[in-house]
């Protein structure tokens, strides 16, 4: 008898719930991509009657589009490095969350912190500003901007879910909740909904992203939240549309070059590291806030005038 | 606060398109999660046909309890329905590579477009796959591939079996419980043994039952 196939008859016979998130996930991030496209597609017809259409704004739209290619072949690099990274390292994890449709739940809801936290994170840390600013930088807010990502940013997500690992949850159930709570993005990049009730409450809303996207000073740093907006409020990070922002960083980009878009913020923090003075200084631009200067006796030299976006 | 200035209709198909969008995920996500093995959802959102073969393949451990009531000494055995399989044949030889000739096997059934296709089988996701004749000599068996029909299926070239209405012993594989019979509580009597598969829309399996012709006599009753 061949013991493989008993192996594999083994291995594959028994349906999992397992087997079934990771497909759903799938399926539903390839089906919002295809309603992306419409949304995209309706946005500018909607410009363009409207006449709001400009050279400017179409060089923005596809400069966001572009960022894809660099970002998806890393995205499949590091997305393949995560998935046998963190099935060995579970195999070696000695306590194991049980397989259910609860749990996945509870594995939703605690990806979506995680969420908060790392895009928190990606604002408050220089060194994961100059990835995440790429998403900053368009001066048009549209579902394209949804698509607009650093070639870095797969890097960092997989790096802040391994909390979600070592508490023992399986990593399908972690990368599938990844999936969704990304999927549930393309929805909120638009200027086409305005507010939505008691939705705007419990749930991230194309308002609340609004002003996560916004220059304006009382909107810098504010919307973190993934797929719920609870979390900001409970940490105090949460702002209410009260005006249409003005999108961007604070600083606008020289160029709609897809290259000056990557690699805008990388240049500007070069250029810091090359003018600071020791170890400390230099720790201090790659990991403090953006727009962190060290503190010197000049007191004019505290003011924080490169503050990116938000 | 107000949004810039958009045409009303394609705002308004805009609006509709996310209403559209998010009626259609919860369609996606609710298939997945009708079939999901612990879900509440699990027998909600299954056909009446579907409902059958739940009840055929998945609900051996409430047959179970009734066999251990009606019948003291066949604790273990399920009793399975009969059926009528519409089936092709194959010969399996033990001597080689068995997952091969099972995955010829099966490819041969999917490419069988008078079986497939035909109007008389009662559900295309569960296959039936029948163990019988099995030759000490040079160690083969025939293979049935086939499905459940519910009509007479207008073709001479396939096989057509009619699995009594008995108790039978439920297991995973039959070729395992063959090849381990000896860990069995039941003598075997190795004809008409049988795998029911359940597939998804994709032609995946979902789940396999096995089940195992067992000698009448001492100790079965």
């Amino acid at each position: 008898m061949n013991e493989l196939w008993y192996y594999l008859v083994e291995q594959s016979q028994f349906y999992s719930l397992a087997d079934s998130l990771e497909q759903m996930s799938i399926d539903v991030y390839d089906w919002t991509l295809v309603f992306a496209i419409l949304f995209l597609t309706v946005e500018l017809l909607d410009e363009g009657i409207s006449r709001r259409l400009n050279g400017g704004r179409v060089l923005e739209t596809l400069s966001s589009l572009f960022t894809q290619i660099p970002f998806y072949f890393t995205e499949v690099i590091v997305f393949s490095i995560a998935v046998y990274s963190y099935f060995t390292i579970h195999e070696y994890i000695p306590w194991k969350m049980p397989d259910s449709s609860a749990t996945f739940l509870l594995v939703l809801v605690m990806a979506d912190f995680v969420y908060y936290v790392e895009h928190f994170c990606m604002h408050k840390v220089r060194l994961f500003w100059v990835a995440h600013s790429v998403h900053h930088s368009s001066r048009v807010f549209n579902t394209a901007t949804a698509f607009r990502f650093s070639l870095f940013d797969p890097i960092i997500s997989a790096t802040f879910h391994l909390p979600l690992l070592l508490l023992g949850f399986n990593p399908i159930y972690i990368f599938a909740a990844e999936i969704l709570i990304q999927a549930y993005q393309f929805w909120i990049h638009n200027e086409m909904v305005g507010k939505l009730g008691p939705i705007e409450w419990f749930f991230n809303t194309p308002s609340h992203h609004r002003v996560h996207h916004g220059s304006d000073s009382e909107y810098i740093d504010k919307n973190f939240g993934g797929i719920l907006i609870i979390w900001d409020r409970l940490f105090g990070t949460f702002a209410k549309e009260e005006k249409l922002p003005k999108y961007g960083l604070t600083v606008e980009l020289p160029s709609k070059n897809p290259i000056t878009v990557q690699f805008f913020e990388f240049g500007n923090l070069f250029k810091d590291l090359r003018q600071a003075q020791g170890f400390k200084q230099r720790i201090g631009y790659v990991f403090r806030s953006p727009g962190w200067k060290p503190v010197t006796n000049n007191v004019f030299n505290k003011c924080d005038k490169d503050i990116p976006g938000d | 606060m107000a949004l810039p200035a958009h045409n009303m209709f394609l705002r308004g198909l805009y609006l509709l398109l996310i209403i559209g969008m998010f009626i259609f995920m919860s369609i996606v996500i609710r298939g997945y999660w009708a079939q999901s093995p612990d879900s509440l959802d699990a027998t909600q959102g299954i056909s009446e046909t579907d409902a059958y073969y739940q009840y055929q393949v998945d609900g051996l451990e409430q047959q179970i309890e009734k066999a251990e009531k009606s019948v003291k000494s066949a604790v273990g055995l399920a009793n399975r329905p009969s059926a009528n399989i519409a089936a092709k044949q194959f010969l399996l030889d033990l001597n080689q590579s068995v997952d091969g000739q099972m995955a010829a096997f099966w490819r041969a059934l999917f490419e069988d477009d008078i079986l497939f296709n035909s109007d008389a089988i009662r559900n295309s996701r569960v296959v039936f796959q029948i163990y019988d004749n099995y030759d000490h000599t040079s160690n083969t068996v025939s293979v049935f591939l086939g499905f459940e029909i519910i009509k007479v299926l207008k073709s001479v070239n396939h096989h057509y079996i009619q699995l009594p209405e008995q108790a039978m012993l439920p297991r995973k594989s039959v070729l395992y419980s063959w090849q381990n019979a000896e860990q069995l509580p039941f003598a075997l009597v190795y004809e008409l043994d049988y795998e029911v598969f359940q597939l998804d829309k994709d032609f995946n399996t979902i789940s396999q039952k096995a089940f195992l012709n067992v000698k009448r006599g001492a100790g079965y009753e």
